[in-house]
């Protein structure tokens, strides 16, 4: 038996389903018996613990401050101390390249970048950033992306011809460079929104530009879905039976929008930290000296053919969990809806 | 059918002309615009400043600076940069635009080639470890940030393994014109198409095999294949026919993004000096009439790309018409 | 492989009528925290840079070693004096204010200030770096509309005279607010050296070597009042064959090709 039950629990073909089992209980089950998707998870699990743990292993474990210039500083490898950024000894001999990867945690584990920081440590602070500006901007889309597919979906009329036109207007900006444009002009200056006073270091800035950029790429398909639910049957028997439009919205329409948006958190989540990775890349994002993946992989642009492993290790740190949060997310839409897997609703 | 083209073309005129006001403005409200000090040279006068400023007519009313700049742009097409003094707009954008289309015309081509087979693969090879295996490689496409990418491409070909019979042949950063040498053009551009076209084949073949493996399970199919078809030619004439409307939209959009400059990290990471590039270092210097001029050469090609993706859409379906 | 000592130098002005480098000791403290061995080498190692307290670089006209910022003040500098720094900045009243450094772009400015900000913090402020692109970073800081506090600077003669790096550079007259063109980075207008400055550029068409003595006691009173951290002098470096012969450099077009041979 498959389909659609009445409470709204999609069952694919010969699943055994236990009588009375809500359909979340129900995506939960098929969430944890994909056996690829819980492992992914475990991994993203470890990156973030990693990067939650970046102060304990920067004081106790590393013995450094990876947001202090160290040039002059001096390390211990195999038992001699040598200093942090010494003079090259290839070519001219002009110069100076920062020690490689001494695989020592207490000492440089990865290597010195061209300032003398450990790398291993910033490595683990700029993942927090990265996580943190990733998950805000993917709540932010969701949440109003949400607000306003429902909006305009379930409203129509003048409210939606307006509040299509914007999203058109917005999408059409190519987002990479909607969201260049838009740091370069705040980062120039501070943003005052009301009470809310955003200096150009503040990390709130990169989070509500790639939020903003991405809520047409999700809202969208959620007034599409809103169109649809609007003419099916129990929505119409709804408001037949005289429910107000607030019940309507909260308890037909929303409870069915919300697992497409629970669907599309993940995956804005990776195409979140992507954006921030490549704005930090083109030195638009976080700014100095705070760190995120994509200002190390800046950092190690000028030392790539030197010291590789500057701008290799942030680069896998993020191929890892972007890759992760993908299969992961997969899983989740798979779960709440294991038809979409063979209708292949992407 | 005329009417939904003729509307479509007027919301695509509203929107650019949105789209390079709303431009105008973001830049025009920044600090450090004031181009005058620039276009002066260094250590001029105060009397220096306020003559330029006269004769680039940058003392005038914001409604009308736009209207000359738009004027300039588009009718004169004489407008010149605020950074590079004399240099005009125009040239620099048309200059530009061949390297970009090279190498997003060479990314696609391969693009599309290697995401049908992928996706053709994984839908006939369906739930074997051939399907698994070619998923996972597109996700792990999809999952690397671009840049990153041609920066390691760039550290094995440009440096590593430089000597090598593998990266031997690769010239220098930069781009060759085809006038100039096409084998030096081929050459340069590449790893660059290799770099910009994994990210996308990983969606196009997931999406590819989404829509295979649903058209598999619709009437017509079976049908077919009941006729006694074989399976090969159930796929390639019957089902792929279909799969590829949702394909050639996608498409259809993410080409015309890129035309339009949307390559910027991968033509930042070879050296390539294309729209893309061309975008980016104008935002960097503030020099608004390059960017006024390449904001609206990308928004062009998004919106068109999107009414002709849309057009296709009103032709085969009469429905979406009256939408 | 010729290395010859340039006229120019590497500094940071330092915006003295805004805080908190509108005090002589917050200044005073900039300079003796800098290490600038580190600074050095950023831009190559001591094979393209030697260090420098002072504004004339060294082998100029007027040029006489002197440097107080150090851990053993007299003529050359050793050594950054961080305890020193953070008394200073302590008795100074302006410990905790926001720092903003200004830097073009490019990779070595960039550098430079993501160093001078980490110095900045460790003698207790709260710094922060702006890198702006190298094609509007010059007019940008001059204005003092924008309100730059310190930048990562650098000077090249434009002509073999002192006044060339201490009027052009440190005089009333080069002061212009609100004017991209306002070359007087640091905004320093002190009336008495003003005063002298136009005494030495007077005296140097009658009399050039009193007025290069001049020269000197000015460059130790600018120096002193400290407008500005002096980092390095760079070198410039010549990579010829051994067959190239008759070498000459010109301070200001550099090497002279039309005076050499090949063999």
């Amino acid at each position: 038996m498959s389909g659609v039950a009445t409470d709204g629990v999609v069952v694919a073909a010969g699943e055994h389903v236990p009588a009375g089992a809500s359909p979340w209980a129900l995506a939960r089950r098929r969430l944890r018996r994909n056996k690829i998707a819980m492992v992914m998870a475990g991994v993203l699990v470890i990156v973030v613990v990693a990067c939650l743990a970046a102060p304990l292993y920067a004081h106790h474990i590393a013995h450094t401050n990876p947001f202090q210039s160290n040039l002059d500083g001096t390390t211990i490898v195999n038992g001699k101390i040598v200093s942090v950024v010494p003079p090259s000894t290839t070519g001219l001999g002009l110069g100076s390249v920062p020690i490689g990867p001494t695989w020592d945690p207490q000492h440089y584990l990865l290597g010195a970048d061209d300032q003398g920081r450990d790398v291993a440590a910033r490595l683990l602070y700029g993942g927090r950033n990265s996580l943190l500006i990733g998950t805000a901007a993917a709540l932010i889309t969701c949440f109003f992306a949400t607000m306003i597919g429902i909006l305009a979906g379930y409203f129509g009329g003048p409210l939606d011809g307006v509040l299509s036109r914007l999203l058109d207007v917005v999408w059409a900006f190519p987002v990479y460079l909607l969201a260049i444009s838009l740091s370069t002009v705040l980062l120039t200056r501070s943003f005052s929104l009301g009470p809310l006073k955003l200096q150009s270091g503040s990390l709130l800035l990169p989070i509500l530009i790639i939020g903003v950029v991405y809520i047409p790429y999700v809202a969208r398909p959620i007034r599409g879905e809103v169109l649809s639910l609007r003419r099916r049957e129990f929505v119409e028997a709804a408001e037949g039976l005289g429910a107000s439009t607030w019940r309507v919205l909260w308890s037909d329409i929303l409870r069915n929008v919300v697992t497409t948006a629970i669907v599309f958190f993940p995956l804005m989540l990776a195409i979140d930290m992507l954006t921030e990775a490549a704005l930090s890349f083109l030195s638009i994002g976080v700014q100095p000296p705070d760190a995120s993946w994509g200002t190390i992989i800046l950092d190690g642009q000028g030392l790539l053919y030197t010291r590789p492993t500057v701008a290799l290790a942030p680069g896998i740190a993020i191929a890892v969990t972007v890759l992760a949060l993908n299969v992961l997310g997969d899983g989740v839409r798979d779960a709440l809806d294991p038809r979409a897997k063979l209708r292949g609703v992407d | 059918m005329l009417r939904f083209a003729a509307r479509r073309l007027v919301s695509m005129v509203f929107v650019l002309f949105s789209i390079s006001v709303l431009t105008f403005l973001i830049f025009f409200a920044t600090p450090g615009v004031d181009p005058a000090a620039r276009i002066a040279g260094r250590n001029a006068d105060q009397q220096t400043l306020k003559l330029v400023r006269k004769d680039f007519g940058l003392d005038k009313p914001l409604p009308v600076q736009y209207a000359l700049m738009m004027k300039k742009l588009f009718i004169t097409r004489d407008l010149t940069s605020f950074v590079n003094r004399g240099a005009k707009v125009v040239p620099q954008v048309t200059q530009a635009a061949p390297v970009t289309l090279s190498l997003v015309f060479g990314a696609a081509v391969i693009w599309i080639v290697m995401s049908i087979a992928m996706g053709l693969l994984a839908a006939v090879y369906r739930g074997t470890p051939i399907d698994a295996l070619v998923m996972i490689v597109g996700l792990i496409g999809i999952s690397m940030p671009v840049f990153w990418l041609g920066e390691v491409v760039n550290l094995l070909s440009q440096s590593r393994f430089h000597h090598t019979i593998f990266f031997s042949w690769v010239p220098p950063l930069g781009y060759i014109p085809f006038t100039q040498s096409p084998a030096g053009w081929f050459k340069a551009l590449l790893l660059p198409w290799l770099t910009l076209s994994i990210l996308f084949i990983g969606i196009y073949a997931r999406v590819l095999r989404s829509a295979l493996v649903e058209a598999q399970e619709e009437d017509y199919v079976r049908t077919a294949r009941a006729k006694g078809i074989t399976e090969r030619r159930v796929m390639l004439r019957h089902a792929l026919r279909t799969s590829l409307i949702a394909f050639v939209s996608l498409f259809g959009l993410d080409f015309g993004a890129l035309v339009g400059g949307g390559a910027l990290l991968t033509e930042v990471v070879f050296g390539l000096h294309g729209i893309g590039k061309l975008t980016f270092d104008s935002l960097q210097n503030l020099d608004l009439p390059v960017i006024l001029a390449t904001v609206i050469y990308a928004a062009f090609f998004v919106v068109l790309a999107n009414a002709v993706v849309d057009l296709v859409y009103a032709l085969l379906d009469p429905r979406v018409r009256h939408a | 492989m010729h290395v010859t000592p340039l006229t120019a130098f590497w500094y940071l002005p330092m915006n003295v009528n805004l805080p908190p480098f509108n005090n002589l000791k917050a200044r005073l403290a900039v300079n003796y925290a800098i290490d600038r061995n580190a600074a050095v080498k950023i831009f190559g190692g001591p094979n393209l840079a030697s260090p420098s307290c002072q504004v004339l670089p060294p082998g100029f006209p007027g040029h006489k070693d002197y440097c107080p910022y150090t851990k053993n003040p007299g003529t050359k500098w050793s050594a950054p004096d961080l305890a020193k720094a953070k008394q200073l900045v302590k008795e100074s009243g302006t410990k905790g204010q926001k720092v903003t450094v200004y830097s073009s772009d490019d990779d070595v400015n960039k550098a430079m200030a993501v160093y001078t900000q980490s110095v900045l913090n460790s003698i207790g402020y709260k710094a922060s770096i702006k890198p702006i692109s190298v094609n509007i970073f010059f007019t940008y800081v001059q204005n003092t509309k924008n309100k730059v506090q310190i930048n990562v600077q650098q000077w090249y003669q434009d002509y073999p005279a002192a006044s060339d790096f201490l009027y052009i550079l440190f005089g009333c007259e080069s002061f212009h607010p609100g004017s991209d063109s306002s070359i007087n980075f640091s905004g320093f207008c002190n009336k008495p050296i003003n005063a002298q400055m136009h005494k030495a550029l007077t005296l140097s068409i009658t009399n050039p070597s009193a007025a290069n003595s001049l020269w000197a006691k000015i460059d130790k009173q600018v120096t002193d009042q400290a407008p500005m951290a002096t980092l390095f002098s760079p070198k410039h470096l010549d990579f010829v064959s051994k067959r190239v012969g008759n070498f000459v450099f010109s301070k200001q077009f550099y090497w002279l090709v039309d005076q050499t041979w090949v063999q």
